[in-house]
C-alpha cells in the first residue's frame, strides 16, 4: 500500500508552489503571449521536475531525460551556442549600417549590466554570480543563459526566467523610465532621416570582421560572438539559403524547445524557492531600468554638443530587446507628435543594441575570470 | 596593469564590480568605435567608387 502512495508521500508543499509557478509561466506564455517559445517549455519543465521523486532527473541511479539534456546541452554550453547561430541567421544589421552613429547607443544602453553587477555585489552575491545576474541587463536571453551557464549554473533558472520575462515587459517598463527622465519637449524632437546605400560586400564582410576583431580583443567571447556572426554570414552570403533557413527555423526551434525544457529542469523547489531568487527577479528589473536610463542619459549628453539634437528616447532603444524597444520609442514619439517618425533611428539603435549586448557579454566572460 | 589587477583580485566583489564597470564600458565603446569607423570607411569607399563609375 505504501508503494502505491509513494507519489503522494514524496510530495512537499514547496513542490506544490513550484508546480503552481510552472502553471503561471504556461499561462503567461499562452494567455499573455509573453515570450511563449521559452516560457512555455520552461513552465512545463518546472512541473516535470517538481513532480514526486523527480524521475525526469534521476531514478535508481540512472540519469533521467532532463538530466541527460542538461549535461549534453547546458553543461557543455552547446544549446546557447546553437541558439546564437539561429539568432545570427535572423539578425539584419542593415538599419545599423544605414546610420552607424546609432551604434554608440547600443553601448550606452548596456550600462544596466554593470550597474546591476554592482548592486548584486552590494546585496551579497559573489562576483561570478553578480556578473551573471547583471547580464540580465543585456536584454538578450541567450547571452544571459550563456554567461549563467559559465558562472552561476545554480541560478540558471531564475536568471533565464527574469531575462525573458522582463524582455517581454519592455513595453511596460521603458515608457515609465522614459517619461520620468525626459521632458515633453525632448520627446518631440524630430530627427533627420539618413538613408545610405549599403553595399552587399559590407553585409557579408561585417560578420567576419566582427569575429576577427573581437577574437583578438576578447578571445573568451569567441564562442558567443563567433556563433552569432556565423549565423549572420549564412544569411548574408546568399549562397547557402538552405542552411540559413535551417538555422533560422529548424535549428532555432529544436534548440529553443530543448533549451526551454532543460532550463525548467533547473527550477527545483529547493533551488528556486529562496531569497536569492527574489533578489534576482528584483535585480532583473533594476538592470532594465538602468539600461534605459543609460541610453537616455547618453543621448542627453551628446545633445550638449550637437547642433541637430537627438531625441533622447532613441537612447532607450539601444537595448537588445528587438524589436520591442524600437516599437516603444516609435509609439511614444507618435503619441507626443503624430508627425514624428523615429522608427528608422530606433530600429538602428535597437539592432546596435543586439551587437552591443553580445560584446558586453563577451567582455564579462573575458574579464571576470581575470579578476577572480 | 598587472599590479592593479593583483590588487583588485584581493578586494571584495563590490570593488571588483566597480573595476569591471570602469574598464568594460570604455572597451565596449572602443570596439563599437572600431566597427563604426570600418562601416563608415566601407560605405564612403563604396559611394566614391560608385560615383566614379557613374
Amino acid at each position: 500500500m505504501k508503494e502505491l502512495l509513494i507519489g503522494f508521500n514524496a510530495f512537499s508543499w514547496q513542490s506544490a508552489i513550484m508546480i503552481f509557478i510552472g502553471l503561471i509561466l504556461i499561462w503567461l506564455a499562452i494567455k499573455k503571449e509573453y515570450e511563449p517559445l521559452l516560457l512555455l517549455p520552461i513552465g512545463f519543465g518546472t512541473i516535470l521536475v517538481n513532480l514526486p521523486l523527480s524521475v525526469v532527473l534521476e531514478h535508481e541511479g540512472a540519469s533521467g531525460f532532463l538530466k541527460i539534456l542538461f549535461d549534453a546541452g547546458i553543461t557543455t554550453e552547446l544549446f546557447p551556442i546553437l541558439i546564437f547561430i539561429a539568432v545570427g541567421a535572423m539578425c539584419d544589421f542593415t538599419p545599423m549600417f544605414k546610420q552607424p552613429i546609432m551604434m554608440f547607443f547600443g553601448v550606452a544602453a548596456q550600462f544596466g549590466i554593470f550597474a546591476t553587477i554592482i548592486v548584486a555585489s552590494l546585496l551579497g552575491f559573489d562576483f561570478k554570480t553578480a556578473s551573471s545576474i547583471g547580464i540580465i541587463g543585456a536584454a538578450d536571453g541567450p547571452t544571459a543563459i550563456y554567461v549563467a551557464t559559465r558562472f552561476a549554473k545554480d541560478y540558471l533558472g531564475p536568471i533565464s526566467v527574469a531575462a525573458y520575462s522582463y524582455m517581454s515587459l519592455v513595453p511596460l517598463i521603458q515608457p515609465i523610465v522614459i517619461r520620468s527622465m525626459t521632458t515633453k519637449k525632448e520627446r518631440r524632437i524630430r530627427m533627420a532621416k539618413i538613408d545610405k546605400n549599403v553595399p552587399a560586400s559590407l553585409r557579408i564582410g561585417f560578420p567576419v570582421i566582427v569575429t576577427l576583431i573581437t577574437g583578438f580583443i576578447a578571445p573568451m567571447s569567441v564562442p558567443l560572438i563567433g556563433s552569432l556572426m556565423f549565423g549572420n554570414l549564412l544569411k548574408e552570403s546568399g549562397v547557402v539559403e538552405r542552411l540559413s533557413k535551417t538555422a533560422q527555423n529548424e535549428l532555432g526551434s529544436i534548440t529553443t524547445l530543448l533549451l526551454g525544457i532543460t532550463i525548467g529542469s533547473t527550477m527545483q523547489a529547493e533551488k528556486f524557492l529562496t531569497i536569492s531568487t527574489l533578489k534576482i527577479l528584483g535585480l532583473g528589473l533594476v538592470a532594465f531600468i538602468f539600461d534605459t536610463a543609460g541610453g537616455i542619459l547618453f543621448a542627453k549628453f551628446l545633445n550638449i554638443f550637437l547642433k541637430d539634437k537627438i531625441n533622447p528616447m532613441i537612447g532607450a532603444a539601444g537595448i537588445s530587446a528587438f524589436p520591442m524597444s524600437a516599437r516603444v520609442v516609435q509609439k511614444m514619439a507618435i503619441d507626443e507628435d503624430p508627425g514624428n517618425f523615429l522608427i528608422m533611428q530606433a530600429v538602428s539603435a535597437n539592432v546596435s543594441g543586439q551587437l552591443g549586448s553580445v560584446i558586453a557579454g563577451g567582455l564579462v566572460l573575458a574579464l571576470v575570470p581575470i579578476l577572480l | 596593469m598587472q599590479d592593479i589587477i593583483q590588487f583588485i583580485k584581493n578586494e571584495s566583489a563590490l570593488v571588483k564590480s566597480l573595476f569591471l564597470m570602469i574598464i568594460a564600458i570604455p572597451i565596449t565603446f572602443l570596439v563599437q568605435l572600431i566597427f563604426y569607423l570600418i562601416i563608415h570607411a566601407w560605405i564612403s569607399f563604396f559611394n566614391k567608387s560608385k560615383g566614379k563609375k557613374g
